[in-house]
């Protein structure tokens, strides 16, 4: 066969299996679409309509205001990503609550005031705003598990707080976070999810043999010590762990941190998840 | 029949090319993601950071081998700086353990020894390494002192998937044209999102600037002013 010959039976059987394998995939792939479309899936105009009613008349916007950005995938499960100029906000696709609320910052100049509100009163605002928009959170048991005051240097400075439900030992999938701008207290991102829990909550693994677990994963570490969570993790989607969170930590070496987190699944031990310090 | 393969094989090499090396932009972005080792490879952070400037338009270049004198002779002439790995607030580390310092006058290879402008042209440097940004004297400050318009960093302790994770989503936000600042707090929450635990210290992120630079945009490619 001619070397020519060669290629174009070569092209030939290439293009062949494109024409006969890329309708099934496309049908393959609308299937799937149309399955999670009609019956997991809100759809984006009804997304848009959570956005209209989660700001209210805050702010007051109409869903042709809203731009669908596309989806983005979590390992808690998809969402949509929309925009009202470039205000952010997250949309769970199979319960339509807003997951995440981002409010564009402008104002370099907040740098420079000099006083901010205290950590009592941006707590006020921000619990205020947790009430109204997460819709369980007098219901369940959430518990403050953030409350810090950060400074950004030139960024300004800005108070999170997180809540996260406790159930029994552990924390939960249920956790809620409010980032507050320190100096006039309004509210710069809102980070909320609500998921049925489906793993069980009584560990089998103990918090010593936790730690002892995790410390066994760093070589060389110089009088390790460690703390630890315990809490319920998705790190693939839809997968739930209890989990032990530990936090190691050993003597620095040539001015380096040592250590890292570490989650121990607390029912058999296995380390899920290993995450050195930079 | 064999020129034509070889005309393939150096259009496939062009094209790969091109997905790094966009054009003859004049705007450069280093990025360094040191390999140190099993669990402790931070070229995928640096690759993921120079895909998303080369959409920027910058002529964008990532390595995880290389020695600390590479990155140092490239800082004056780049636009974008950003290092995934290992350090403190004194300085960074490469995978053959040398250093580029923040402040030490005992080395060649310390910010602080640069003349004052010499790093007008730098519009960011990212520093995503522990402490980066803690106390009053560090890599950002030292950075900005020397002619960069802006530099984030860490006042804390990070752990390598959430600020890889980070990493991504600040250069996705800024290929999107968000402002520094925005892009960095977005991708704080991206990174929450998706590791419903903890934040792996990126809460601590923090930012030093000259002029107004953390508000800038850096799409399309710009210079430091």
């Amino acid at each position: 066969m001619k070397p020519v010959t060669k290629w174009i039976f070569v092209f030939a059987i290439c293009l062949s299996l494109v024409v006969i394998t890329f309708p099934v995939s496309a049908s393959s792939g609308n299937n799937v679409n149309n399955q999670i479309n009609t019956e997991d899936k809100i759809d984006i105009d009804n997304a848009k309509d959570s956005v209209v009613q989660y700001l209210g008349t805050d702010r007051a916007i109409k869903s042709t205001d809203i731009q669908y950005r596309g989806d983005i995938e979590t390992p808690l499960g998809n969402l949509y990503s929309l925009s009202n100029g470039k205000d952010l906000f997250y949309i769970n696709q199979k319960t339509g609550d807003v997951e995440l609320a981002y409010f564009y910052q402008t104002s370099p100049e907040l740098k420079v005031l000099s006083s901010i509100i205290s950590t009592e009163e941006a707590k006020a605002i921000a619990k205020a705003y947790a009430e109204k928009h997460y819709k369980n959170f007098n219901k369940k048991n959430m518990q403050l598990v953030s409350s810090q005051l950060y400074d950004h240097g030139a960024g300004g400075q800005n108070y999170i707080f997180g809540w996260a439900e406790e159930n029994t030992v552990a924390f939960t999938l249920n956790r809620v976070y409010i980032s507050v701008n320190a100096y006039d207290g309004n509210i710069i991102s809102y980070l909320a999810k609500e998921r049925t829990i489906t793993t069980s909550l009584k560990p089998e693994i103990e918090e010593a043999d936790a730690l002892a677990i995790a410390i066994g994963q760093f070589e060389g570490l110089i009088s390790p010590r460690a703390d630890a969570t315990l809490s319920v993790i998705c790190l693939e989607t839809d997968i739930q762990h209890l989990a032990w969170i530990v936090t190691v930590h050993g003597e620095k070496k040539d001015d380096l941190t040592q250590g890292g987190q570490v989650l121990v699944d607390a029912m058999n031990g296995e380390v899920l998840l290993f995450n050195p310090f930079n | 029949m064999k020129r034509l393969k070889i005309g393939i094989v150096l259009l496939t090499f062009l094209l790969a090319g091109m997905v790094l090396v966009p054009g003859a932009s004049a705007y450069r972005a280093d990025n360094w993601g040191p390999n140190y080792g099993l669990f402790e490879d931070f070229s995928n952070a640096a690759y993921n950071a120079a895909v998303k400037q080369s959409s920027m338009g910058y002529a964008a270049y990532y390595d995880s081998d290389n020695s600390a004198s590479t990155a140092w002779d490239n800082l004056p002439s780049d636009q974008v700086f950003s290092f995934n790995g290992h350090g403190n607030n004194g300085g960074i580390i490469f995978s053959d353990d040398t250093w580029i310092y923040a402040n030490n006058p005992g080395s060649s290879q310390s910010i602080s020894s640069l003349t004052g402008g010499q790093l007008n042209d730098l519009a960011l440097a990212v520093f995503v390494n522990c402490n980066s940004g803690y106390g009053t004297s560090n890599l950002l400050t030292s950075t900005v002192g020397h002619g960069g318009d802006a530099a984030i960093g860490f006042t804390g302790e990070i752990t390598k998937a959430q600020s890889d994770y980070w990493t991504g989503r600040l250069w996705y936000y800024l290929d999107q044209s968000y402002s520094i600042q925005n892009a960095a707090n977005m991708a704080q929450s991206d990174t929450l999102s998706s590791y419903w635990y903890a934040f792996g210290g990126i809460d601590t992120m923090t930012y030093q600037q000259s002029g107004s630079g953390y508000s800038r945009v850096l799409d399309p490619a710009v210079a430091g002013v």
